[in-house]
């Protein structure tokens, strides 16, 4: 019998690997939905551990509260598919150290949090690995103006934005709209990954 | 003698460095991204390099939040 459209996704999902820099409410949830679209291989690096406080969006729960985001986040992605192999590095992505975890990925999702460390891994990837797609996302904070939020396009450089959110110093971070920006980074590593597969 | 700064058309000034083009475009957002003709330039070098006639140039502004 031939494959199916649906056939040929899952065997190419399994064998692509997408690299996500900070666990937060971007790189959190950005790993759930790949892992439950059936990504074959995903790196994840954050230093952090999880707090009560990024419980109104981050894909952790109450009991994961105090561990690392690396390790917390390795059993949710194991609860929602056990099939993905991750490989996770808790460690700060500091200027000079941002690219060398990544090297191995087929896409780079930007899921960080402060202005200056986004801009600077953006640089430090792009320079680094200027043939790889990187995905980022700007003005996540705030409950307003989903409907503003849109793709821009440069080159590989592929970044998700409201032009018009209050910085996160200013303004709470929520699920829903996190979620918005998480999903679409998500869907995007998707169409990246699946681009000249037949998948409608 | 002209570049294009998001997608619309500005006069070339001989010898703008990025950081002044940044400043006569009132880009005011601490965090930006600027891309050339395709290439990333380092912020490092905003204060030397210096945009040729007819450069694509795209600038993207960074907010806090993930």
């Amino acid at each position: 019998m031939a494959n199916t459209n649906k056939d040929r996704i899952v065997a190419k999902l399994a064998k692509a690997s997408v690299g996500i820099a900070g666990l937060g409410g971007l790189g959190s949830n950005v790993a759930i939905a790949l892992a439950r679209a059936g990504i074959g291989r995903l790196l994840i690096v954050d230093f952090d551990t999880v707090e009560k406080s990024n419980l109104n969006r981050q894909a952790y729960s109450v009991d994961q509260v105090g561990m690392r985001k690396t390790e917390a986040l390795m059993q949710n992605i194991a609860r929602a598919n056990p099939e993905v192999n991750v490989t996770a590095y808790c460690q700060k992505l500091e200027t000079g150290n941002m690219a060398e975890a990544f090297s191995s990925a087929d896409v780079i999702i930007e899921a960080l949090d402060a202005a200056a460390t986004k801009a600077a891994f953006i640089e430090e990837v792009s320079l680094a690995y200027p043939s790889k797609p990187l995905i980022a996302a700007s003005g996540v904070a705030g409950i307003r103006g989903v409907e503003r939020v849109a793709l821009k396009k440069s080159g590989n450089l592929y970044l998700i934005q409201d032009d018009m959110a209050p910085s996160s110093d200013d303004s709470a971070v929520f699920a829903p709209k996190v979620g918005l920006f998480a999903h679409w980074q998500a869907s995007l590593a998707l169409e990246i990954l699946l681009e000249g597969t037949d998948v409608d | 003698m002209s570049i294009e700064v998001n997608t619309v058309t500005k006069g070339w000034v001989e010898n703008e460095t990025v950081t002044e083009l940044l400043r006569r475009m009132n880009f005011i957002y601490p965090m930006v991204i600027v891309k050339i003709d395709g290439e990333i330039i380092p912020k490092a070098q905003y204060d030397v390099r210096k945009i040729k006639d007819g450069s694509v140039i795209s600038v993207l502004h960074l907010e806090s939040g993930g």
